[in-house]
């Protein structure tokens, strides 16, 4: 549902949108949420998830949840760029 | 398919006026605030809202957040206007959170107490340090003593709860001075802190005049030294600098999307300078 007004974010921009708000969280969220809040496909986010889980900056996808590892909070910045 | 109905929804109310602009400071925030600006600038906002509550019909309002700028330089009555014409628009929760920023050189008994009487639930402080010579040189306008009054006023008013802004990283800081400083933060019992490092953006007078910063091995001292204090004081740590104690943030027995939603709320405004989302100003 735009908003009448000023500029609906595209969906790469959404996918970011998601993946910081998630992972600036120390409990990150339920993975489910992604399309909930975001309109897109699961696989949209989770080929980039699992390239971050591979280098050890986020942790247990497989729980259905996205949460940064203990390293991957101490370089958050850098872990959500990679979603872009 | 997104569920509009499923997303908590937060209000974040931007009052861009300061008394003095901090030389770090980058947010969209202007000095030469005069009353009579009070009626039209809500006015403004109140057309700005309705021209987008097409996109959030059927919504209910969880949290508020009136950040700025310095919105304590609002009047209580026009902050009670503020709210009631926005209630008037849109539900809110029972027990929605509705927080206002205030900066401790505009604190006074009777200010607060308006903002209490027009629904505010929870102040905001920005206190950022209380050493009088760190506070000089961040070009604060108030001194350490003037937060102690601020957050002693924010704690006998009836505020439900208030938050401490602190910084660290600042210039010329040692591990030391920076450990007072959260020690006696942590000592007022806040229901949550904000405890944030000084980064130094583009467009401020930081920029060009480059302060003397700590080096990066005190930098790691000074957050890992905090985040023990934090943790031993019983603070928790749900967000990057965000912290509360059992009971500081309503909804921490909530999932965490709904923490989410409450984070825009609380501190949308810190998205902005990290280029990676534009506050959600209404």
């Amino acid at each position: 549902m735009p908003a009448p007004t000023g500029k609906a974010i595209n969906q790469q921009e959404r996918v970011v949108e998601y993946a910081m708000n998630a992972l600036r969280l120390k409990s990150g969220s339920p993975i489910d949420h992604f399309t909930q809040r975001t309109g897109l496909p699961l696989k949209q986010l989770t080929q980039a998830a699992e390239e971050a889980q591979s280098r050890g900056w986020i942790e247990h996808l497989d729980s259905g949840s996205l949460r940064a590892t203990p390293l991957g909070y101490q370089f958050l910045d850098s872990v959500v760029a990679s979603f872009l | 398919m997104i569920t509009p109905s499923a997303i908590p929804l937060s209000l974040y109310v931007h009052l861009p006026w300061c008394t003095q602009k901090c030389p770090y400071c980058d947010f969209n925030s202007h000095e030469g605030f005069t009353p009579d600006l009070q009626g039209p600038y809500v006015t403004a906002l109140l057309q700005d809202f309705d021209s987008q509550l097409q996109g959030i019909e059927g919504r209910i309002v969880e949290s508020i957040f009136i950040g700025g700028g310095t919105p304590s330089l609002f009047s209580g009555e026009w902050i009670q206007r503020l709210l009631s014409e926005l209630a008037k628009r849109i539900p809110f929760a029972p027990a929605a959170e509705i927080t206002l920023e205030s900066n401790p050189g505009s604190a006074e008994r009777g200010r607060y107490q308006s903002y209490v009487e027009a629904g505010v639930t929870r102040l905001s402080i920005g206190v950022q340090s209380f050493n009088d010579d760190a506070l000089r040189r961040l070009g604060r306008i108030h001194s350490g003593d003037d937060a102690r009054q601020a957050l002693h006023l924010a704690s006998t008013t009836g505020f439900n709860n208030w938050n401490i802004d602190l910084m660290h990283g600042l210039p010329e800081q040692t591990a030391e001075t920076a450990a007072a400083d959260l020690s006696e933060a942590l000592a007022l019992s806040a229901g949550h802190i904000s405890w944030y490092q000084l980064t130094i953006e583009r467009n401020t007078r930081f920029w060009t005049s480059q302060p003397l910063l700590p080096d990066e091995r005190t930098l790691h001292s000074i957050q890992s030294t905090g985040e023990q204090l934090l943790h031993h004081a019983d603070y928790h740590q749900y967000e990057v600098s965000a912290f509360c104690r059992p009971g500081g943030l309503a909804i921490m027995s909530d999932s965490a999307p709904a923490l989410t939603a409450k984070y825009h709320g609380k501190m949308g405004r810190l998205c902005g300078p990290n280029g990676l989302a534009a506050p959600p100003i209404i």
